[in-house]
């Protein structure tokens, strides 16, 4: 069966998941769930298996999968019935689960590459999504959840009336994220995530280990499996919304990179030129047109040796 | 534990009389060559696998087809699973079209899950997923379910363990 872990450290994994899935996990839960962990390898072991099996669903469409999965349940029910019904299985009610199927109305959001866009969403909320990015919005009755898929979200959020009892949920990889009244911005990176706070504040859930509540100048670097590492919040993350890039007394190196996220291709800086001070508004989605604006504002040529190889040198 | 010794000669006899309706009788069920061909070789080795002694069978074609069935049934069931995924995927207002290699890796998961859970009750099963795919919390569930926050505490240190009792028999 299961190779090596006695079942104690099985079950104890298990009751210490349940509890920290429940949301209300406190400091001191943390420190007995850390005791627990060193106690045995063994419970280290069994922690590590309830992780891949948490994170095993990641790659997974969540609303597709929930419903194949709903069904395939259904499915097998009914085929129980049959021979169940004389035990009293028959009365197993479906109605639940039907209501919920109903209801739920997941809308995907994508924008292509070189393309922003912006939604208002039912709870009033302000969503806007950056270039080559997806979100899958979750906001009807008694649900209010977005699920960032790829990409990069900015979100003030609102308060319609009906939603103001509601929680928001910003899903992301290793972290669910709890705005309070506040605008933020959460970007995926390869199997990470990044999020920046702009105003008020933002309670990240890791998927391992302890809350953080993120403040408004502040962010938080989060690993797939919910590390969290707290970083200054960097407002060139927070303004892309109009497509321009608006820069003060910024270093070249930072506004290379931010283009370079919108550049076909490999987008450099030479390090000599990297500490350049830069003040210019940019066209944030076309590194095309930015280059030779800045190219003409500083001692610095763009050297294109291939078509997919861009790198700024001193001029 | 004594294996029957089944001679390669009786088993390439028992094999020549019987794949060829067994071959007809899942091509009919399944309406596609390949499906039925591929079911046949597996009924045979199942069989095999039960260290039975084709010899010994006194109702060689019941005993076969009630293989086959299960095995039939397995299929349309993984096969529904696979369309109820596409076509849920298909159905959102702006419709996901992954790549081949996206997809197929995405059903493999996908039937991995379906036969780890299997096996739970109805309701942990469900507040686990509730959970992880629609990312509820524990007073919602509840809610779905008609049970206390307790109970869906319980249900999901049920699942989890049932998971992880599996676990162990899966690469890791």
């Amino acid at each position: 069966m299961s190779q090596g872990i006695a079942s104690p450290a099985l079950e104890q994994a298990a009751e210490w998941f349940a509890l920290r899935q429940q949301g209300a996990w406190s400091g001191d839960d943390q420190r007995r769930w850390e005791a627990w962990l060193r106690e045995h390898a063994e419970h280290a072991r069994a922690w590590q298996r309830v992780e891949s099996i948490w994170t095993s669903f990641a790659p997974l469409a969540p609303h597709a999968a929930a419903q194949a999965l709903d069904a395939a349940g259904r499915r097998r029910r009914r085929a129980l019935r049959g021979i169940g019904g004389a035990l009293g299985l028959g009365a197993l009610s479906l109605l639940g689960l039907q209501g919920l199927q109903s209801q739920r109305q997941r809308l995907p959001l994508r924008t292509a590459a070189g393309h922003t866009g912006a939604w208002t969403l039912r709870d009033g909320s302000q969503l806007w999504l950056n270039a080559d990015s997806e979100v899958v919005v979750d906001v009807a009755e008694g649900r209010r959840a977005l699920y960032l898929l790829r990409g990069e979200l900015l979100l003030q959020t609102g308060h319609a009336p009906a939603y103001a009892h509601l929680p928001l949920t910003v899903h992301t990889a290793g972290a669910r994220l709890q705005p309070m009244g506040t605008r933020f911005a959460v970007g995926r990176c390869g199997p990470d995530s990044r999020l920046d706070v702009f105003g008020g504040a933002v309670r990240c859930l890791p998927l391992l280990g302890t809350a953080l509540d993120v403040v408004a100048g502040s962010g938080a670097r989060i690993g797939a499996l919910g590390a969290l590492q707290p970083v200054t919040a960097d407002p060139l993350r927070g303004d892309w919304t109009d497509g321009r890039l608006q820069v003060t007394d910024t270093p070249l190196l930072r506004v290379v990179d931010e283009l370079a996220r919108h550049h076909r291709g490999y987008l450099g800086c030479d390090p000599r030129v990297a500490a350049l001070k830069v003040t210019a508004v940019l066209p944030r989605l076309n590194s095309l047109q930015a280059l030779p604006l800045l190219a003409r504002a500083l001692p610095i040529r763009i050297e294109q040796r291939w078509p997919w190889w861009t790198v700024l040198r001193p001029a | 534990m004594a294996v029957p010794a089944t001679s390669s000669s009786v088993l390439a006899g028992f094999y020549r009389e019987h794949h060829g309706w067994l071959l007809g009788w899942l091509r009919r069920r399944t309406h596609n060559a390949e499906c039925a061909a591929d079911l046949t070789q597996d009924t045979f080795v199942r069989l095999l696998s039960r260290r039975v002694d084709p010899a010994e069978l006194r109702l060689p074609r019941a005993y076969l087809t009630t293989i086959a069935h299960a095995l039939l049934v397995n299929h349309w069931q993984r096969a529904d699973l696979e369309r109820a995924y596409l076509a849920a995927l298909a159905a959102q207002p702006e419709p996901v079209h992954p790549s081949a290699e996206e997809r197929t890796q995405a059903l493999q998961l996908l039937h991995a899950i379906a036969d780890m859970l299997q096996g739970l009750p109805e309701r942990p099963r469900r507040a686990f997923l509730m959970a992880r795919l629609s990312g509820m919390g524990y007073a919602q569930i509840g809610q779905q379910l008609g049970v206390s926050e307790r109970m869906v505490k319980k249900y999901m240190a049920q699942a989890m363990l049932h998971c992880l009792q599996l676990s162990g028999d899966l690469p890791a």
